[in-house]
């Protein structure tokens, strides 16, 4: 009986610590908002590329492909921005009591969220400039939902590790891009799909298997970002 | 010699692999013909090189426990050699898939699985090279090899099963991946896959004493 | 009872004949068995061979070396 009672306090301290953690960086986020618009920015500013490149050849197939690199590229910028923060550093300092563990896990958790914002946006700006084939909207969104939560257990990790590892600006790209090919691979299979005809039963394994990737990826992170965190 | 059996065990399970894998007894397949002898060759250097990077996951993770800089080293040494094979594995690949499929690369999820891992490798001597400090060097490159190992295993245990629920069966060519490995063909390919370790091992363990030469000298 | 076994007889014959007939319509598939024959196969392995005991002895002298180097010091 004490031992289920030690084991739910700790898990519950953990879950305030996590929910600190993400409280605090989405108000670091919108102090300085100038990260945030950095990266909108950077998915505005390779859209329109996209678009002038592809005047008029805009089929679904290579709207589905452009999507899903300029997502990805958006994507890693986002999440080792989040590690770069001066700011952060100052206040991770301070919460020296809080596990490598907790931050982690917060970190991805934000990260969450911040990815699919993005990728929200991203389909705005797409569908503003190269047009709109998005037939199955709600299944487009769910696949939106499983990626941001893919890519955000994956980049965040991955991240962390580049953001330790010294200033080369090409590391965390190199370091991150392998680790998410079958999850691209599978998405833009999928969501091909859901621009053009979508059916669930196909499909719904697929995303399932993507789920589990996650969960699976984000225990790892759990287990190993103390390593990585020792300075 | 006691030291040194295993190495001459390499060679001669080699050695046994070329004179036996060219005369020996194979399946007449068709489209394939002779070159199903490259499975002694091409596929043993992917096994070798599967066995060499979980050996470097091993010290991977024992580095993590003991912070032992030769544990590191060996855990690089081993990563190299087993890219050395993957690359060779890769242009035989290549040079068999032009010649039988008539295109040097093909989007096969075997193909994809190679890009990645491949470029995993890459990235993690590139992580190596970027940090300056042997024992953040070593702990930073032993939770990427420990990351990105698992990831892979994930990886290449799923995607076959993704694409094979899209699009059952592969083609017309019995070269994909379900070689009969009957009898005939399995009595030289185990001991090849010895073989070839064996001599990787070989190689690697020669780089680590080099390098350990070094350490002392520069000590 | 015995009826049926005729039946199956029948059914069984037809049957082995049909794979007979299956049998000598599969085409041939072309190996190196000219190589084999005239035993010119042995050439490709000899030159393996040597390329490959040529690369062991390799190895063997720089194991060599270095043991030498690893006594010295």
């Amino acid at each position: 009986m004490p031992a289920v009672l030690i084991l739910y306090y700790t898990f519950a301290t953990m879950l305030v610590q996590v929910a600190e953690i993400f409280k605090l960086n989405f108000t670091l986020e919108w102090r300085r908002k100038q990260s945030f618009l950095g990266v909108v920015l950077y998915v505005l500013t390779t859209v329109y590329l996209a678009y002038l490149v592809f005047s008029g050849v805009i089929t679904p197939e290579v709207w589905n492909a452009l999507f899903w690199v300029i997502l990805i590229f958006a994507s890693i910028q986002a999440a080792f921005r989040s590690f770069q923060n001066e700011a952060d550093r100052r206040f991770l300092l301070y919460f020296g009591m809080v596990k490598p563990q907790v931050l982690i896990i917060g970190k991805t958790l934000y990260n969450f969220f911040y990815m699919f914002a993005i990728g929200l946006l991203a389909t705005l700006i797409f569908t503003f400039l190269l047009g709109n084939p998005i037939a199955s909207p709600g299944a487009f969104l769910l696949i939106l939902l499983i990626a941001s939560a893919g890519f955000s257990s994956i980049l965040t990790f991955v991240s962390g590790l580049a953001a330790k590892a010294g200033d080369n600006p090409a590391l965390p790209a190199i370091l991150s891009i392998p680790l998410l090919y079958p999850q691209v691979l599978t998405l833009s299979k999928v969501s091909i799909r859901a621009l053009t005809g979508f059916a669930w039963d196909i499909n719904a394994p697929l995303l399932l298997v993507l789920l589990m990737l996650s969960v699976v990826t984000v225990l790892l992170s759990y287990l190993l970002f103390a390593y990585l965190w020792r300075d | 010699m006691k030291k040194h059996w295993w190495k001459a065990l390499g060679i001669v399970l080699v050695i046994y692999t070329i004179v036996f894998g060219f005369i020996g007894e194979v399946p007449r397949l068709p489209i394939l013909n002779e070159t199903i002898r490259n499975l002694y060759f091409h596929v043993t250097m992917w096994f070798a090189m599967v066995i060499l990077m979980t050996a470097s996951l091993v010290y991977s993770i024992n580095y993590l426990r003991n912070g032992n800089l030769t544990t590191d080293l060996k855990a690089k040494e081993l990563a190299i050699t087993g890219f050395f094979m993957a690359s060779l594995g890769l242009v035989t690949g290549s040079v068999w898939a032009k010649f039988t499929w008539g295109t040097f690369w093909t989007n096969d999820p075997k193909l994809n699985g190679t890009a990645v891992t491949m470029l995993i490798y890459l990235a993690y001597f590139v992580l190596r090279g970027s940090v300056d400090d042997p024992q953040k060097k070593g702990r930073l490159s032993a939770v990427y090899n420990i990351f990105a190992y698992v990831m892979m295993i994930v990886f290449i245990g799923i995607l076959p099963r993704l694409t094979d629920s899209l699009h059952p069966g592969n083609g017309g060519n019995p070269g994909f991946g379900g070689y009969d490995l009957d009898g005939t063909m399995r009595i030289v390919f185990y001991p090849a896959v010895i073989g070839w370790t064996l001599i990787g091992i070989w190689i690697t363990n020669l780089k680590i004493r080099y390098q350990k030469l070094l350490w002392k000298k520069n000590a | 009872m015995l009826k049926m076994s005729k039946y199956w007889l029948g059914f069984c014959a037809m049957l082995f004949s049909g794979m007979l007939a299956a049998q000598s319509k599969m085409p041939e598939v072309e190996m190196a068995d000219v190589m084999r024959a005239n035993g010119k196969i042995y050439v490709v392995v000899a030159v393996v061979c040597v390329l490959f005991i040529g690369i062991a002895l390799y190895l063997i002298s720089i194991d060599r070396k270095l043991s030498k180097l690893e006594k010295e010091s």
